[in-house]
């Protein structure tokens, strides 16, 4: 899995939940002060990212996301984890 | 202050024989069916194994961006056809008082595919985790009402009615009382059902309610004919627009009738079966003409719930002819279901948006699939073939699930 997936995996999932294109979602955004995420959305965003990815996000890790490029970061790190362990 | 009177402005129909009104009624009039082997899931090892499927939706024109999953199929619909309703009525929700414009939609089902779905995941991962967190304001009844009003802004009251297959009728009914309480101007009132999935296929299957014409998919829908063998399901969604008269004028939008009378009215009898010698569903009409003023004598027209089954067409033409007497006779009758199936939730609604283009257009639809007459139900059912006729005064009637009746008068504005 490269990271460039990754990045545009999630970034395709944001996209769905604000019913918008992917290309109107930058890394550097808010989830909440820019795209308007709410509590609903953000149940959505961890249940699709726990699927996507095969990962299970505890409630405490999730309030690490303030922007897209936190998302993107720590699912490169859960999944690197995954593959290392695997391996 | 005296009652105002309620007219219908606006129409918004989505079915299996077509997408909006003018594809709708152009279909109803070539007495064209939509019941068809089923396509959305693997029928094979149900005994019906067909249904009335809007196989044409196009999600994702009216959801773009993937935006279809955050409603359930009833919701979509719905939705669709509020669009449809708005826009026929040439009304901008943005220019109305809000808080003066309500929503009342019927659903027997709401979001069945999705609890279907979900519950499949839950027992096929055993992992209460696995069930997406949408599921509840997806799966909940009230979702196709609430979806409506969000996206318009509608302050006024939001209700869903749900009374199985006499839910639509009864949400236009509940517009009407609410219209005429002064409490609202103008009402969104319908419903939707988006039954066509595996566990209800199953269900009414189980009680022996479906027809079985599996080879002759057109056929299978037969109301009044002597061979009917039960109904086929059907999804769909009607939206009305009702207004008062002073609201429509003032506005200077088409009228298409008057919403002149309702009736709701339970057998108390039993769960699914109808009171069968008539007693009941004749009483909920004599009610209805009651409210509208309208002497039955008047009656030129019933869109009948007509749903195939051996029993209730026995027992609706039992009750006509109770209510009516001789004139039963000279009524003209007709069963939209026999080309849509039976849309649950939805059906009352879709047949009074019939009545109001029957009373616009002065022409009956047939009721196909119309061959074989039986000596019990020997009433004018316009068999087979559309027919003028110079309507004034139609009801519609809707007998649902658990004693459940329903009725509306309609008539042409003088």
């Amino acid at each position: 899995m490269t990271g460039e997936s990754i990045e545009a995996r999630i970034i395709a999932g944001l996209a769905k939940i604000k019913k918008t294109k992917p290309e109107t979602i930058q890394t550097q955004a808010r989830l909440i002060e820019d795209l308007a995420i709410d509590s609903l959305d953000t149940l959505d965003l961890i249940f699709q990212l726990e699927e996507e990815f095969h990962i299970e996000i505890p409630e405490e890790h999730q309030m690490q996301f303030s922007t897209v490029q936190d998302v993107i970061t720590y699912v490169h790190e859960r999944v690197g984890q995954t593959i290392a362990r695997s391996a | 202050m005296s009652t105002p009177t309620v007219v219908i402005t606006g129409l918004g129909v989505v079915s299996s024989i077509g997408l909006g009104k003018e594809a709708f009624w152009r279909a109803l009039l070539a007495g064209q069916s939509g019941i068809k082997r089923i396509r959305s899931f693997d029928a094979s090892l149900y005994a019906c194994q067909i249904a009335g499927e809007i196989l044409d939706f196009p999600a994702e024109e009216f959801f773009p961006f993937g935006a279809s999953a955050r409603f359930s199929r009833a919701s979509q619909l719905a939705l669709v056809a509020s669009q449809m309703a708005l826009e026929d009525a040439h009304l901008d929700c943005k220019c109305c008082e809000s808080d003066r414009v309500g929503t009342v939609i019927g659903t027997g089902l709401g979001g069945a595919e999705v609890y279907e779905n979900q519950l499949r995941r839950l027992i096929e991962t055993n992992n209460p985790r696995r069930v997406h967190p949408w599921s509840v304001p997806l799966i909940m009844a009230n979702a196709p009402a609430a979806e409506i009003a969000i996206r318009y802004g509608l302050k006024g009251p939001n209700m869903t009615i749900s009374t199985a297959c006499s839910s639509g009728a009864h949400a236009i009914g509940y517009g009407l009382d609410l219209i005429r309480s002064g409490r609202v101007d103008i009402m969104m009132a319908g419903g939707t059902e988006a039954c066509i999935v595996p566990g209800v296929v199953a269900g009414f299957n189980a009680l022996r309610a479906l027809s079985v014409c599996n080879n002759e998919p057109e056929r299978a829908s037969r109301p009044f004919d002597k061979t009917r063998d039960g109904f086929a399901m059907g999804e769909g969604a009607g939206v009305l627009i009702l207004e008062t008269l002073e609201s429509a004028k003032q506005r200077d939008v088409r009228i298409y009738a008057e919403v002149a009378g309702y009736a709701a009215a339970c057998e108390a009898c039993h769960i699914v079966h109808p009171e069968t010698t008539g007693t009941e569903e004749a009483r909920v009409m004599e009610l209805a003409l009651e409210d509208a003023g309208i002497p039955a004598g008047q009656v030129d027209y019933i869109n009948t719930h007509g749903t195939s089954t051996v029993l209730n067409d026995l027992t609706e033409t039992n009750a006509i002819k109770k209510l009516f007497g001789p004139h039963a006779y000279r009524i003209s009758l007709n069963s939209t279901k026999s080309m849509i199936g039976h849309t649950i939730g939805a059906a009352g609604a879709v047949e009074a948006i019939v009545c109001a283009l029957t009373l616009h257009h002065k022409v009956l639809h047939p009721t196909i699939n119309y061959e074989n007459p039986d000596p019990d139900c020997d009433l004018d059912y316009t068999p087979n073939h559309a027919s003028e006729k110079d309507v004034h005064v139609a009801l519609s009637n809707s007998f649902g699930f658990g004693s459940n009746n329903a009725c509306l008068v309609m008539k042409a504005l003088s």
